[in-house]
């Protein structure tokens, strides 16, 4: 193989490399901006206020809901999820692998008993050590979990509080 | 070869691949979307995890998106007639509800955040917009007040709209690329 060959095989393979190792990172080094900006802890809920422009810590916010937000991680042990959702209006609890994907949701129209109780864990065992409860594993050691409440009308917003308020988390193995 | 060479390949090839990268997950200019329908625009979200080039997309631009089975996302930077939505112009969103739970409309600045405004009104839905009495809606987007369904669209340049429709119809899906969605007109410049 004579030199340009290598050197132009050496300059496309490290190409490649970089390209797909920038596509890789971004959503990880994102969500570490975004914790890291937020000054929030892990497996800690944090619950919003009604959307304004200056909330400038997730883009395209919706300005319709209420959120509750929280990192996770699942280093230490499963966590336990659990909060209510309101009767009158769309409300929904969803995890976030730790590239942003959204594996989980739930709706309140799939919890007609309006109250969600989950357990989230990296580890597929725990589905047995925890039969009675609804087990949900997690494709990575760190994400996202995010409540939403639509504020349907302005004057519900108290009791939509309240509800929003109800969400918590609780490490396990604490 | 020399190694001061094979490194400098190297460093140069990564510069170069990084760069790429960089320009593709940013420069999303809406070529290669895979909904169309008028001038909105939408990826088939179902995609994230395993298209890594659309998940680095959604997680500068969408962050948090949710599946495509919970709610429909199309997004709008172009008028009707496909000129750039700018806050230098006013323009009048024209439509019929959509036929989904709960849909919204909202106007993000070029940075993806809410635009600062007097009126702190950043979104119609189906609970607060005002509509015709033949059940269709007139959205009017302009900097400066206006008195019926007003989006202020601030002073910033260049935005985007934003449809959102949780929980759509089956039909919406199906028929996605031919349903009638709000169209946007330039009315001012």
């Amino acid at each position: 193989m004579n030199m340009t060959v290598k050197s132009l095989l050496i300059l496309i393979l490290s190409a490649l490399v970089g390209y797909y190792l920038i596509i890789y990172l971004t959503p990880r080094y994102i969500l570490l901006k975004i914790k890291f900006n937020s000054g929030s802890k892990m497996n800690v809920p944090v619950y919003s206020d009604v959307i304004t422009d200056t909330d400038r810590h997730i883009v395209m916010p919706n300005p319709d809901f209420l959120y509750v937000a929280s990192g996770y991680n699942l280093w230490k042990g499963p966590i336990l999820i659990s909060g209510e959702m309101p009767d009158s209006t769309y409300s929904s609890v969803a995890l976030y692998s730790d590239n942003t994907m959204n594996y989980y949701i739930r709706n309140d129209r799939q919890t007609p008993e309006k109250k969600f109780n989950f357990i989230l864990t990296r580890n597929k065992e725990d589905k047995t050590k925890y039969s009675n409860e609804e087990v949900i594993v997690s494709p990575s050691a760190m994400g996202t979990i995010l409540t939403r409440i639509l504020i349907n009308k302005p004057e519900n917003i108290d009791q939509l509080k309240e509800v929003q308020r109800s969400v918590k988390i609780e490490e396990l193995n604490k | 070869m020399k190694k001061t060479k094979i490194i400098l390949l190297v460093l140069t090839g990564l510069l170069i691949g990084s760069t790429i990268a960089y320009y593709r997950i940013h420069q999303w200019n809406g070529k290669d979307t895979t909904i169309e329908n008028g001038c909105w625009k939408g990826q088939n979200l179902a995609e994230i995890g395993t298209n890594q080039l659309l998940t680095a997309r959604i997680a500068v631009a969408t962050l948090y998106a949710l599946n495509p089975s919970e709610v429909i996302y199309l997004v709008a930077n172009e008028d009707t007639k496909g000129e750039e939505l700018n806050s230098k112009n006013d323009y009048v969103i024209k439509g019929i509800p959509m036929d989904s739970r709960y849909w919204s409309i909202t106007l993000y600045s070029e940075d993806y955040f809410l635009v600062p405004n007097e009126a702190d009104k950043f979104s119609y839905n189906l609970h607060n917009v005002s509509y015709e009495s033949d059940s269709s809606f007139i959205i009017n987007i302009s900097s400066l007040k206006k008195e019926h369904n007003w989006l202020p669209s601030g002073k910033e340049g260049k935005f985007y709209l934003t449809i959102r429709m949780y929980h759509p119809q089956e039909h919406v899906y199906k028929n996605i690329e031919s349903i009638q969605l709000p169209t946007i007109e330039k009315v001012k410049e």
